[in-house]
């Protein structure tokens, strides 16, 4: 369904306002109820743009963009969505309501990978709130304005910032404990700033909380990284919205800074790179001396063509921008609706990679940010008759396990690290204490130097309990 | 939806709300603040910060007391300037807070420039 002309201003639609949408008396009764039911627990937003130009009404559900941002029934699990369903359409009881939904959310593995529990860092003894620090180089910073999107992903791993519950919530009002934190650590070279998306604020608000990122004392920032999906769901940001061409004239200042402006742009399908206001965006944004690099996770029902892929990439290179990363769908919310195997996530990277330039190659894949690190899967191969994963640390809480191979038994139903095993009989992996559990009891040095570093400075570390 | 400012705010007036907006939706008066609902993208990021929680979805005081306040809040934004710089309270902000019924106080004159 085409349309003339583009929506010019980002207005969303939310659970009470979709019905307001065109396209809404065009979905059958059962797909409206479970966008009805499922956005109680996950969260829902989308757009006009979305609606009109990137979902082939013709095709729903089955169309990727609308699996992309419309709920459907399967994301949770029968029982619970034919309770909430009685609650929410028959009962409608706003309390139990309330209750069911919290119960449904923290059996969802709210962010995972130790973020609420490794990743914070201190100063002067006290977490720095809207601040992550998991890895050496890169602190991510929340900034609270920009903790909503233009539209949401219907498998967003970041998914408790938006369900309103404060306890779950990373954010920071401004960047002053940022700018301090960044004073106290050398080490840090890259700060991604990330929500959310924080192109969902305008440019003033976006310049007060980036300027402060470009005093001299914080010469050693080598690169400024922005995490959005504005690039796919709402392109006009950088090419009609009235601050337009004040956002790019703050791109070129953080250039001129001296400074490596990155836009991860992410994008999950080709269908979101095709209009030509989106092809239109990617040129505006590298002609400011900005880079604009493509990542996004694999995710099943979305984009497990690797053909999709193969068009991202090529004419994302096309037009001057990067491919950096295919991830692994995270093990959080509704996951066991988009998982794949990590097998089948290995066919689908390596048919895609060989079917590019060598331009685009240099994306790396699939990776998955776990818990110690991003794990690559290398390749499946037979090694002196077993057959096993290879695998390898991309990056990691400690630096030294960057690069280092390591193998594990190959399973074809594996969907995550924590479901593999070594290979060659092998106890542990080299990563792994010997504690090793989900909850695990580690030395602990965060408080003292900021950043949680896992002890390793002996072979059975003194366990001081933290409740993870 | 947009959020909406509402009764509590009346000679009250403490401006927290405004350094967080992401796109600048609110408007001041002369004892009163009002949020553009055509600018508001229901991020929810102003209403926890409102000292006397004078801010709340229009979803939420639909059908209640305040509702009328949905009406104005999308009137007088047409008028009022843009704020987007924390002010100091009105000076008798602290009496006023806990006040109840205060809509007959409201200053609709738009401030001046």
């Amino acid at each position: 369904m085409a349309s003339d002309s583009l929506p010019a201003k980002f207005k969303p639609y939310t659970r009470q306002t979709i019905s307001q949408a065109p396209q809404w008396s065009l979905l059958p009764e059962e797909l409206r109820e479970a966008v009805q039911v499922v956005s109680r627990v996950m969260p829902f937003r989308t757009n006009q743009y979305v609606m009109d130009e990137l979902i082939d009404w013709n095709n729903v559900p089955d169309d990727p963009i609308y699996r992309l941002t419309f709920p459907h029934q399967d994301m949770l699990s029968p029982s619970d969505y034919s309770n909430l369903r009685d609650l929410v359409l028959v009962r409608k009881d706003e309390a139990a309501i309330e209750d069911a939904v919290r119960g449904i959310r923290l059996a969802m593995n709210p962010h995972p990978a130790g973020q609420m529990t490794h990743n914070v860092p201190f100063m002067n003894g006290q977490p720095v709130s809207g601040l992550q620090h998991k890895y050496k180089e890169t602190v991510l910073f929340f900034p609270s304005a920009g903790q909503t999107c233009h539209a949401y992903c219907t498998f967003c791993f970041r998914w408790p910032q938006f369900v309103g519950m404060d306890d779950l919530k990373f954010d920071a009002r401004e960047s002053s404990e940022l700018v301090a934190y960044l004073k106290l650590h050398p080490e840090v070279t890259d700060v991604l700033i990330t929500g959310g998306d924080p192109l969902i604020m305008n440019t003033r608000s976006l310049a007060g909380y980036i300027e402060p990122l470009l005093v001299p004392e914080l010469a050693h920032i080598q690169n400024i990284r922005i995490g959005t999906k504005s690039v796919a769901y709402w392109p006009q940001r950088f090419v009609t919205d009235k601050d337009s061409d004040d956002l790019l004239r703050l791109f070129e200042k953080v250039v001129a800074a001296g400074k490596n402006l990155a836009i991860m742009g992410h994008y999950n399908h080709p269908a979101e790179i095709r209009t030509p206001i989106a092809q239109r965006a990617v040129k505006r944004i590298v002609s400011t001396g900005a880079t604009l690099r493509l990542q996004a996770p694999l995710i099943r029902h979305i984009n497990e063509d690797p053909k999709g892929w193969v068009e991202l990439w090529t004419t994302g290179v096309r037009l001057g921008a990067i491919p950096y990363y295919m991830f692994v769908e995270r093990d959080t919310g509704p996951s066991h609706y988009f998982q794949l195997p990590l097998a089948r996530a290995y066919e689908i990277f390596q048919s895609a990679y060989s079917s590019v330039s060598g331009l685009a190659r240099t994306v790396r894949g699939p990776s998955m940010s776990a818990f110690p690190g991003k794990v690559v899967v290398d390749g499946i191969v037979e090694i002196a008759g077993e057959k096993v994963f290879a695998l390898q640390f991309l990056q990691a809480r400690k630096p030294e396990w960057v690069r280092r191979p390591f193998y594990a038994k190959f399973d074809p139903k594996a969907t995550w690290l924590n479901d593999l095993v070594p290979a060659f009989g092998e106890k542990k992996f080299f990563f792994e204490t010997d504690a090793d559990a989900p909850h695990k009891s580690l030395q602990v040095v965060t408080r003292h130097t900021g950043r949680y570093v896992p002890g390793a400075t002996s072979e059975t570390p003194q366990p001081l309990a933290i409740e993870a | 939806m947009a959020y909406v400012v509402t009764e509590s705010c009346i000679q009250c007036r403490y401006t927290d709300c405004v350094e967080v907006c992401p796109t600048d939706c609110f408007r001041e008066g002369p004892n009163f603040l009002v949020i553009d609902p055509d600018e508001c993208i229901d991020c929810g990021v102003c209403a926890p910060e409102c000292p006397v929680d004078a801010i709340s979805s229009s979803e939420e005081i639909a059908g209640t007391e305040q509702h009328v306040f949905i009406e104005l809040n999308a009137s007088l934004a047409k008028a009022w300037p843009t704020i987007t710089t924390r002010q100091s309270p009105l000076p008798d902000a602290e009496e006023w807070k806990d006040v109840k019924s205060k809509l007959t106080h409201l200053a609709r004159d738009s401030v001046a420039g």
